[in-house]
């Protein structure tokens, strides 16, 4: 396993030094360095995030690139081994999620889709998705500050299209 | 400030994957954005003993695959207990193509049998599919099913009277893996009265 260390560079000017293999968790920076667009000496500019995202990001693929050490290591770990192993991943995913609001979900999303990182993707989507799960349609309004655009007999329509699903 | 409304379509619809399809559709109560975007899914599972029988079922269905276009849909199950009037399905049929669909499982009962659509034995995306109960196909020429893997089907009735169309629909999938055929008719020879039966 490498552990060349590569520069990455906040779009407002922070620096941040990553291990490869964890950086190599983004599509995006994996395929520059595979066309070695990478300059040893020069950071990676990352336009669309900031310093405080990024470090999110960078928190998530440091963890999850330990993770992928442990894989190798263990290779013919037990059943129980694996399951244990899998609940520390989500209880650590759990507290990584809800140390953050949802502003910053939203942020760490797209900064997630433009580095192209789909384990993260996902796990801010399925995140998101729990937030509307089980709410009235007035309570995710609410909390997603979303505006009712819909006059009331509009909405009266749609409950009636769609009525199985309020049933 | 981000909110969710900030973000496109595209990744909405990628969250809303990520709740069961009932949650999903009740989203589209939230604004006139939000209205379709829960039809945007990769997996599509309509089943009549959830949304309701009927004409509910019906106008739900022909919505669904409507405001979706052409967006891919990899999975599609449509599940209807009661009978129902032949030219809904076949027409859902000939749009679950549109959707580049993989895996595909019908499972309806019908007033009577339903004509496969011509462009089904050309379809290039067909994984896995899945017919049951009272259809009848036409197989064409051209017959050409690059990707089935898995074929099941149930009471269909094939035929074209020029060739044996049981040899000639296994020689269209190249990469087939698993066939079963229950209680279904095959026209072989160009005599129309003449029929196999293959009986499970």
């Amino acid at each position: 396993m490498s552990s060349n260390m590569i520069m990455l560079k906040s779009s407002d000017g922070a620096s941040f030094e990553i291990e490869e293999a964890a950086a190599r968790k983004s599509k995006i920076i994996a395929n520059m360095i595979e066309v070695e667009c990478v300059d040893e000496d020069k950071a990676i500019p990352l336009q669309n995030v900031t310093g405080n995202i990024l470090a999110l990001v960078i928190e998530y693929c440091n963890k999850h690139i330990v993770d992928d050490d442990d894989d190798v290591a263990t290779e013919e770990a037990s059943e129980e081994e694996e399951e244990a192993k899998k609940k520390k991943v989500d209880d650590w995913e759990a507290e990584f999620m809800n140390s953050m609001s949802l502003e910053t979900m939203f942020e760490l999303l797209l900064a997630a889709n433009y580095l192209n990182i789909k384990s993260l993707i996902d796990l801010v989507c399925q995140t998101i998705a729990n937030n509307i799960k089980d709410k009235t349609p007035e309570e995710v309004r609410k909390i997603f500050s979303i505006e009712n655009d819909f006059t009331p007999e509009e909405e009266e329509e749609i409950r009636k299209e769609n009525a199985w699903a309020f049933g | 400030m981000v909110r969710i409304n900030s973000l496109s379509d595209d990744i909405i619809c990628y969250i809303l994957s990520f709740l069961a399809f009932k949650e999903a559709v009740f989203t589209s109560v939230l604004s006139k954005r939000w209205r379709n975007l829960f039809a945007f899914r990769s997996n599509l599972y309509l089943d009549d003993q959830e949304v309701g029988g009927g004409q509910s079922f019906i106008d739900f269905v022909d919505r669904v695959l409507a405001v979706s276009g052409n967006f891919p849909i990899r999975n599609i199950s449509i599940k209807c207990r009661t009978s129902i009037d032949t030219g809904h399905v076949t027409r859902w049929m000939s749009d679950v193509l549109k959707h580049g669909v993989f895996n595909l499982d019908i499972d309806i009962i019908p007033e009577e049998a339903i004509l496969v659509p011509l462009e089904f034995f050309t379809c290039k995306t067909l994984v896995h599919l899945k017919l049951t109960r009272d259809f009848e196909a036409f197989i064409p020429e051209d017959v050409c099913l690059p990707s089935l893997k898995t074929l099941f089907l149930s009471s269909i009735w094939f035929y074209n009277r020029h060739y044996c169309v049981l040899e000639k629909l296994l020689s269209a999938c190249p990469v087939l893996e698993e066939l079963t055929i229950l209680g279904g008719g095959w026209q072989i020879i160009k005599h129309s009265s003449h029929h196999v039966l293959f009986e499970p």
